[in-house]
């Protein structure tokens, strides 16, 4: 008697665990609808893309860099760090050269250089232990950032530029302290990116050019170098709501091979020390001209 | 179950209050412990790197102590920093791995990390490879109760992941009834039977803004053994409900995996045809995961694993989304003392495995296969796809010649398809692998081991041979290994000729074993399970010592 009473228990609880631990998803499968907020005083985050173009699976995770894109539109900041093997210069069509300086010694702090790619990075904060994050993880991450968090970002951050041709520009950064922030060392970076740079990908994405390699691939924000080093300059050591900080540049070089309309700068803030150091606290990006 | 709470209660707090000696005299202690060290030079020749601390080092030391139904245990994990090849997020120390349990007759309960496997492992495999750097092991509770015939097991628990864990929280049941123990009337039969059926669930949160991701994602599977005389038959078939995840690029099909397996072994014959279809079944506790990164279920490689070092060159990396596979595997013993079988008898062993891509359509008219956010594809359960993943033909004739000699000889011809098993597009290896092995004992206690290998393809880095002789006397040994690429120029590319010296000695005392080794290691793929990883070139000195107590 006893048997069967375990028994019967044992039977139901599994019959219990069986009915509710599924969750059947009828389509369609995706979401719809982007996150509706408008205004440039909104926390905006900075997402590093970590790629090359020998990469066979990098064009699949830009794929989903640019659906965040759609939902999420200029509240995402997105920069692509051309790193480690995958980006090497190599024989026709893959002799381009997008590694630089900077980025290759981001890289190597973040793992980059030696980590499968595609990866990702959202506001260089670490997620199970790392900085770097997998595709399938993009959209959750950004989401904790863009969805879950207040909406008023801690800091706003303005980016003016200033250029009229030539091989040199200047630019200019206000950060506002929306919050009164913890005490400590506060960085600001900024960085050069740009857009719609045209050359050869590897590619193995069936469902992106059949799953050819794409010889006019449209490269996006691509890291072309920072202003004021890899890991930008100390700005603050406290931070109290209503303050201002300002920050110029003069005589930033302006490579020949840029093409001027597709170059934007991206400045953000983060923690430079203390519990969350290297976390990036707001982002902005604005375009050369 | 109040009874045995009470008791692991009564137990810890008298653990606690009570001296050492008093609780340790009445139990046992075991363990066991190993340290792999290499030092490394840069040699670019065959592309092996120095590190900044110069040596790396993985050890780890594990205890466990059992008193009667009690049992504790834990392991000590040392990665400082972590050799060549292994995941850079090993890096560090800390005890890795520590638990509780208690083992009635009728309850055994376990908290704290522990292994477990459903089956085969289909929906639910924990382990622990430490030459692999590969660890699953679930953190939580487990409990299982044992009945005459009918075992049952239950778990909720998180899986580990490097020194943290996964973000998905497992939870399984499983029940294995043994048919005969459950009827009187079957006990004394020389057919035994058992069958057995799991169900897991995982759970993950929702917070993708691109997505509707299911949270509870449920697998299941039923099993059935039949054992007569030197006869056994073994089949599982299971399945998992909609599990968009990394692995098989969010796509909402169903998955299914079915593994057959007939085997037949008699004195100086044996035989066995396994086979596999495994469509979508890669499951993990979180579903972001690619790579080593928490499986929760188990899909084997159906090929066997080569222990020649040019034979083990192309392994065939499990594919738990997609494969379709057949294995067959005859012993066989020539007679002895006949002209064809010699004097001791010659022992044949033929070994061929394949696997292709499970066949896909489209799954309507307007959605291509694989898109991220459909059902992905249709596949019919029968049809093999047209893509070949492996194949491996191996045959192995071994032939003691008399008191003093021994001889194997080894053919094996293999297929590999290099996008499925590296990742990138290089052409397909077709490799042919000859090997020739020699014993030779030349006085009580001493020996002399001579191999020779070589490997021809035109692909990946062309012809290889090998050479390698070894003196055994009781428990040491030294050997020296000449590895030779011949290095090879085609449309893909160019490989310079290299050549792999190596030395390695070592000693064997009881349960204790060391050894060490100086020179080149070829870079490389290594297999355990259908589970590898790349290892590396590399150019130093490397130690090793085991032991156990």
């Amino acid at each position: 008697m006893k048997k069967i009473l375990i028994l019967l228990i044992g039977v139901l609880s599994a019959l219990v665990l069986i009915t509710t631990s599924c969750d059947k998803i009828e389509g369609p499968y995706k979401e719809t609808g982007g996150s509706g907020v408008t205004g440039d005083t909104v926390r905006k985050l900075l997402f590093e893309d970590y790629t090359g173009h020998q990469c066979v699976n990098c064009p699949s995770a830009h794929v989903t860099i640019a659906e965040l894109h759609q939902v999420y539109g200029d509240r995402m900041v997105t920069v692509a760090i051309h790193t480690s093997s995958f980006a090497d210069m190599s024989f026709p069509p893959y002799d381009a050269d997008y590694k630089t300086a900077d980025g290759e010694e981001l890289s190597l702090f973040f793992g980059g250089t030696t980590a499968p790619l595609p990866k990702g990075m959202v506001n260089r904060t670490k997620v199970n232990g790392s900085y770097l994050i997998e595709k399938a993880e993009f959209g959750t991450e950004v989401s904790k950032v863009l969805d879950s968090l207040d909406e008023k970002p801690d800091l706003y951050i303005e980016i003016k530029p200033v250029f009229s041709g030539g091989s040199t520009f200047d630019l200019e950064v206000k950060i506002t302290a929306m919050k009164d922030m913890p005490a400590g060392k506060y960085n600001l970076s900024v960085l050069i990116t740009e857009s719609d740079i045209i050359s050869a990908q590897m590619n193995i994405d069936p469902n992106i050019n059949n799953g050819d390699d794409v010889m006019d691939y449209h490269h996006n924000h691509v890291l072309r170098g920072a202003a004021n080093t890899a890991w930008g300059e100390e700005f603050a050591t406290s931070i109290s709501n209503g303050q201002t900080y300002t920050k110029s540049y003069t005589n930033i070089p302006f490579d020949a091979e840029w093409n001027a309309d597709n170059i934007s700068i991206v400045a953000f803030a983060y923690f430079a020390d203390g519990p969350n150091e290297k976390s990036v606290i707001q982002a902005q990006e604005v375009k050369l001209k | 179950m109040k009874r045995i709470l009470l008791f692991i209660v009564v137990y810890l707090f008298a653990y606690s209050v009570k001296s050492y000696s008093q609780v340790l005299g009445g139990g046992e202690v075991h363990g066991s412990f190993q340290t792999d060290a290499q030092y490394y030079n840069k040699d670019s020749v065959i592309g092996a790197d120095e590190i900044p601390e110069k040596i790396a080092m993985n050890a780890f030391f594990e205890m466990r102590y059992t008193n009667k139904k009690f049992e504790a245990g834990m392991r000590y994990e040392l990665f400082m920093p972590q050799m060549q090849g292994y995941d850079p997020r090993w890096k560090g120390n800390g005890f890795g791995n520590r638990y509780l349990r208690y083992n009635g007759d009728k309850v055994d309960v376990t908290v704290g990390n522990f292994y477990e496997q459903f089956g085969s492992g289909m929906v639910l495999r924990s382990y622990q490879e430490w030459n692999l750097g590969f660890d699953n092991a679930f953190d939580g509770i487990r409990v299982k109760y044992k009945m005459k015939a009918l075992t049952i097991t239950g778990l909720v628990a998180k899986q580990r992941f490097y020194w943290d864990l996964g973000p998905g929280l497992v939870r399984g049941i499983d029940a294995q009834l043994s048919v005969n123990d459950m009827f009187t009337k079957l006990s004394e039969t020389k057919t035994r039977v058992f069958v057995g059926g799991s169900f897991v669930s995982r759970f993950q949160t929702d917070a993708d803004p691109l997505y509707k991701l299911p949270e509870n994602v449920g697998a299941y599977a039923g099993r059935f053994q039949v054992y007569h005389g030197g006869f056994n038959f073994k089949f599982e078939a299971g399945g998992k409900i909609n599990d968009p995840n990394a692995t098989n690029n969010m796509i909402y099909k169903n998955g299914n995996a079915v593994i057959a397996e007939i085997g037949y072994s008699t004195r100086g014959l044996g035989f066995s045809l396994q086979a596999e279809r495994s469509d979508n079944m890669d499951y993990r506790s979180n579903r972001a995961s690619t790579g080593f990164d928490l499986p929760v279920g188990y899909i084997p490689a159906m090929t066997r694993q080569h222990a020649f070092s040019l034979a083990a060159m192309y392994p065939y990396a499990s594919q738990a989304n997609n494969q379709m596979g057949l294995q067959a595997t005859v012993f066989y013993k020539i007679k002895k003392k006949t002209w064809y079988g010699g004097k001791y008898g010659t022992s044949v062993d033929l070994n061929y495995s394949v696997s292709y891509d499970i066949a896909k359509q489209a799954p309507s008219d307007t959605i291509a296969i694989g898109v991220p956010g459909t059902l992905g594809y249709a596949s019919n359960f029968f049809k093999v796809g047209d893509e070949k993943f492996y194949h491996d033909f191996n045959i192995k004739f071994t032939r003691k010649l008399n008191k003093k000699w021994k001889v194997s000889l080894m053919y094996m011809n293999v297929f590999y398809n290099m996008l499925i098993n590296e990742g990138h597009n290089a052409p397909n290896v077709k490799a042919n692998i000859y090997i020739a092995d020699i014993w030779w004992k030349f006085k009580p206690y001493n020996s002399l081991h001579l191999e020779a290998q070589l490997l021809t393809t035109e692909q990946d880095d062309g012809n290889w041979s090998s050479g390698m002789l070894e003196y055994n006397r009781k428990g040491f040994f030294v050997a020296g290994i000449l590895l030779y690429n011949h290095g090879i120029s085609n449309s893909h590319g160019t490989t310079e000729a290299a050549l792999y010296p190596s030395l390695t000695t070592g000693y064997t005392h009881g349960a204790t074993r060391i050894s060490m080794s100086y020179g080149k290691q070829r870079e490389g793929i290594l297999c355990v399970g259908g589970v590898c990883r790349a290892v590396p070139a590399s150019n130093g000195l490397s130690l090793t010592i085991n032991s156990s107590f």
